[in-house]
């Protein structure tokens, strides 16, 4: 065995941060390789203490390695110092836990938590020795599976990636690992032909994606943002046969190596065809879980050495949202809202602190202050934690009447700044992005928090919105000068100096499966007329403003709403020595811009590309349970400036989810809830052994 | 109630820096529920003072620290809990209370014994010792300005008062086993900008050697050349507030004054810290005093 830790040990006094390369954490779970019946190698394609603040890292830990027979362990991409001593050293990328080089393992998992790590992920491939193109790798290659929000389209990556998991992994994962480990480990190894019914297996799970499946029948280069439509037989299936070298029946069901095959077979192609030929579902819906409550739980998180990003025990406190705000991807793909009883709540921050030793617990979600316990939830772990020391911390809070006194029991051991995101300045525009904050409801909540004694505020605003003014970006100055003024006066009148209001704006980046796929990103010339403007239009001294890179902005919204066509400027992007995009200082444009240029694209026309309303999206066939019915609707409703009511208080708006595994999108209009929950456990139930790995098979509605 | 802490920074928790370790520290104090005291204030933080800095890259055999608590505690209790929460980095050695107003480690610790293993031709085996001879008669020892990228340059500081002594205590033949084979690589070529950034600096020997293969720390123990010796010295280095010199810096010296070729330093770690007062030396917990 080649550990690659004792390898590259000697080289660790001339890198920053060595810890990053060491594993040894707290918590670490070191299984026993000779006994796993899979060996997975989690990739995080970003540095250490990024992916170390991961919540999903520690969950799918947890949820593989509690499972006898499966093994996690993980990687980071090393920075740049590192990978090039590691490069020239000849070591490869390696798990911290065995340091096992990347190619040891049976599978290969990476989570796209963003489209600026897309080259990571290439350069990951690279540095484990995997040929980059799925295609070309081989059957002897470990299986290349990813995950994550950016899975929701995953086109413009799909070329290198064997298996995609659409949807929320935790339960999904251990049973996909436990299934490649039976095909790895029967038999020699790794055969064309093993490999072959495996993908296809796998297809047929409600919540898997194989691209080799789907893809553009015959070659001519796709138009911008064309899709992959699936030609089963056709096309990607065909290649991918002729790559790994199986030879075909007359039938067209691909023939098996002899030894091992009959066990091989079932769930593949002989078995679900029923002699016709193999045939992917044509529209993949993602995996979720039924309930959170009793979902795993990482209650004895790894706890890193060196200061992470997050560096504090996390709690999860609902999953999904459905306040409907319309650039919000997150609020489309984790529907619906699930969320835990305070009981468990407590009892697993009570595990956190005994098992991690942290000083602050945050309760994260994509809108925590919605969890219909908060306020007791926030009282009784604050009575509990303060004599420890112990502090808490949420992601945001909304601008309402709670937020004042639920900040006031949060505070209560360390005292932080005030966050809140309007995201748009108007009213009009607010109503337009169905952002259900009012001007009043804001400064109401500002005025009660300075009482109380904060003297910083934080706003977060969107630049670049669709339907956006100027005037809207002037409203952005207005509103932060009228928070600065109101929060002043009342310090005034207590004899304190002024408020200090922080003005963040990002530039709005339009993404799959919300309403606003179809909407093109404004020009760069048009996002830098707006930052400029807005920094003239504040002038108030109290209120400091930030912004962000454009250029940034710009690629992430080619790769959010992109096709396969991108995955070969992905590639030369990455051979050029893209890598490490999100990170302002490694990002190369002039790389980037010859990337592109070469392969004949124009970056501004890509992110700006305004899809016709009836056009087929390169993620057409990714069903995160929202119908493109309701996309429209509101797209259309946002285009008027109409909200549209969070379906926990105002009735169902029939986005769909809830009618996933039902018949069809109209069932779950009119009665939210039970009706869809039913039908969802018939689909994907929990408890039923996340072993068994027919479940997913038989939720497949084809 | 203040406690007395004697603990290991082990092998794994070499690469942890001084405030890597003071949180796994306060980790591991919260794990095992000792009731720690508190500072007041916006950002309160428990009350924990330490003897001296270890640098990243070495290890500390008995490094100390003092951590008040907010009530009477058993200090047996204390130890066996702490020793089962400390992560894998560090080690329990021993616990003692300490009175409430005893003087703060930083105030009384003044001596460290460093120990470093470094591999040099045993045709040279004369030259260091003629090394170590020159820096203890020298009357002043200059270190070289410290430049590091983005940080102020330390200026060149006289520091032959920080060197109590040095002693070769042990040396065996170099064997060709660490680097695990990477080190012999013919590809791996050097370059200076390796390095930058990095908590231990490396800059000054490979300039000396005329092997600048990448610095690695076996560069010459891997290729295996008959002749090499490993040795070990042990440095009593004083520590006061003129500042500290690091053992490692003192090597480069001995190397400088012998006038011989030699790589990094395999290993430095830190073997004790001590109390020198009035011609006695001893360590800072009364039961488990050490002394040279």
């Amino acid at each position: 065995m080649r550990d690659c830790i004792a390898a590259i040990r000697p080289y660790l006094r001339h890198v920053g941060k060595p810890q990053r390369y060491l594993g040894g954490e707290l918590n670490e779970r070191k299984k026993d390789w000779a006994k796993a019946d899979c060996r997975f190698l989690f990739c995080f394609p970003d540095v250490y203490e990024v992916g170390m603040s991961h919540l999903g890292l520690q969950i799918l830990y947890e949820a593989v390695n509690r499972q006898p027979g499966l093994l996690m362990e993980r990687a980071f991409s090393p920075w740049v110092d590192m990978a090039a001593l590691m490069e020239r050293a000849g070591v490869p990328l390696y798990g911290l836990e065995s340091g096992r080089p990347l190619g040891d393992y049976d599978c290969v998992g990476f989570t796209l938590q963003h489209e600026m790590s897309y080259t990571n992920v290439l350069r990951m491939l690279r540095q484990g020795g995997l040929d980059l193109w799925a295609a070309e790798r081989g059957a002897a290659a470990p299986l290349v599976i990813a995950g994550g929000p950016c899975a929701a389209n995953v086109e413009p990556l799909a070329p290198f990636l064997d298996v995609v998991i659409l949807g929320e992994g935790e339960e999904i994962l251990p049973a996909l690992l436990r299934v490649i480990g039976k095909y790895r480990r029967a038999g020699e190894g790794w055969d064309p032909a093993a490999k072959l019914a495996l993908l296809r297996e796998l297809a047929l799970w409600q919540g898997v994606y194989v691209p080799a499946f789907y893809g553009p029948a015959v070659g001519p280069k796709l138009e911008p943002g064309g899709a992959a439509v699936p030609v089963p037989e056709l096309g990607g299936a065909a290649e991918l046969e002729l790559a790994l070298g199986v030879t075909r029946e007359p039938g067209g069901a691909a023939e098996l190596a002899p030894g091992g095959a009959a066990e091989l077979a079932p769930g593949g192609a002989a078995d679900v065809g029923g002699g016709l030929p193999f045939a992917p579902p044509a529209v993949i819906r993602k995996t979720r879980l039924t309930e959170l409550e009793g979902a795993v739980f990482p209650s004895r998180p790894l706890v890193p050495y060196m200061e992470v990003v997050h560096d504090r025990m996390m709690t999860e406190v609902l999953r999904g949202c459905s306040r409907g705000c319309r650039f919000c991807q997150a609020g489309m793909i984790y529907r619906p809202v699930r969320e835990r009883s305070k009981e468990t709540l407590l009892a697993q921050a009570r595990a956190l602190r005994d098992n991690t030793g942290h000083h602050e617990i945050s309760l994260t979600s994509l809108s925590t202050t919605d969890h219909t316990g908060i306020q007791e939830i926030v009282a009784e772990l604050a009575a509990e934690f303060s004599q420890d020391r112990i502090s808490i911390s949420l992601p945001s809070l909304r601008a309402n009447r709670f937020s004042v006194s639920l900040a006031e029991e949060i505070q209560r051991v360390r005292k932080t700044g005030f966050t809140f995101a309007p995201e748009a300045g108007s009213q009009r525009l607010r109503d337009a992005i169905n952002k259900g904050v009012t001007e009043e409801e804001l400064l109401a909540t500002v005025s009660k928090a300075v009482s109380a004694g904060w003297r910083q505020i934080k706003l977060y605003f969107m630049i670049g919105l669709p339907g956006e003014t100027l005037e809207d970006i002037d409203a952005i100055a207005a509103l932060c000068e009228k928070v600065a003024r109101a929060g002043s006066e009342i310090l005034k009148a207590r004899g304190g100096g002024g408020l200090r209001v922080t003005c963040s704006v990002s530039n709005f980046v339009p993404k799959a499966q919300t309403p606003f796929q179809w909407v093109g990103q404004d020009s760069q010339e048009q996002l830098r007329a707006k930052q400029g403007r807005l920094r003239q239009m504040i002038k108030d001294r109290r209120v400091s403003y930030q912004y962000h890179d454009a250029y940034t902005s710009m690629l992430e919204a080619i790769f959010a709403r992109g096709g396969r066509e991108l995955a070969p400027v992905l590639a030369a992007a990455m051979e050029k020595g893209c890598c490490f995009d999100s990170w302002t200082e490694q990002l190369r444009r002039a790389e980037w811009q010859a990337a592109f240029g070469e392969a004949g694209w124009d970056m501004e026309a890509l992110a700006g590309r305004q899809f016709a309303l009836t056009a087929v999206l390169p993620w057409e066939h990714l069903d995160y349970g929202v119908n493109k019915e309701f996309l429209l609707r509101e797209y259309e409703r946002s285009q008027q400036a109409l909200t549209t009511g969070d379906c926990r208080y105002a009735g169902c708006q029939g986005c769909g989810v809830c009618a996933e595994g039902g018949a069809g999108a109209e069932d779950g209009a009119g009665s939210a809830g039970d009706e869809g929950r039913a039908s969802a456990e018939g689909g994907v139930s929990r408890g039923r052994g996340v072993g068994d790995n027919r479940l997913y098979g038989e939720a497949v509605d084809r | 109630m203040k406690a007395r802490i004697c603990y290991s920074k082990t092998e794994a928790g070499r690469y942890l820096s001084h405030l890597d370790l003071a949180r796994a520290l306060e980790r591991g104090l919260r794990r095992a529920k000792v009731p720690l005291a508190f500072s007041e204030g916006f950002n309160p933080h428990p009350k924990m003072s330490f003897a001296a800095a270890l640098a990243v890259g070495f290890t500390g055999r008995r490094e100390y620290f003092d951590v008040e608590l907010r009530r009477q505690a058993d200090i047996a209790w204390l130890g066996q809990a702490l020793a089962a929460a400390l992560p894998p980095a560090l080690a329990f050695v021993a616990a003692e209370e300490v009175d409430q107003r005893s003087k703060s480690l930083s105030a009384i610790v003044n001596l460290g014994v460093y120990r470093l293993t470094a591999v040099v031709a045993a045709a040279d085996r004369e030259r260091v010792a003629a090394g170590i001879r020159q820096v203890l008669t020298a009357g002043e020892l200059w270190r070289k300005p410290k430049v590091k990228p983005g940080k102020k340059t330390a200026a060149a500081k006289e520091v032959r008062g920080l060197v109590r002594d040095i002693r070769l205590i042990a040396e065996e033949p170099a064997i060709a086993d660490t680097g695990a084979g990477v080190g012999a690589d013919a590809d791996v070529g050097a370059s200076a900008d390796v390095g930058t950034g990095a908590g231990v600096s490396a800059d000054a020997t490979a300039a000396a050697g005329a092997d600048s293969t990448l610095p690695t720390a076996a560069s010459g123990a891997a290729a295996g050349p008959p002749g090499r010796l490993r040795l070990t010295l042990e440095m009593g280095l004083r520590l006061d507030n003129s500042g500290q010199l690091r053992p490692d810096e003192l090597w480069e010296m001995i190397v400088a004054a012998g006038g011989f070729p030699a790589g990094e330093p395999e290993d430095v770690g830190r073997y004790d810290l001590l109390i020198e007062q009035g011609g006695r030396v001893f360590g800072p917990m009364e039961n488990y005093d050490s002394v040279i």
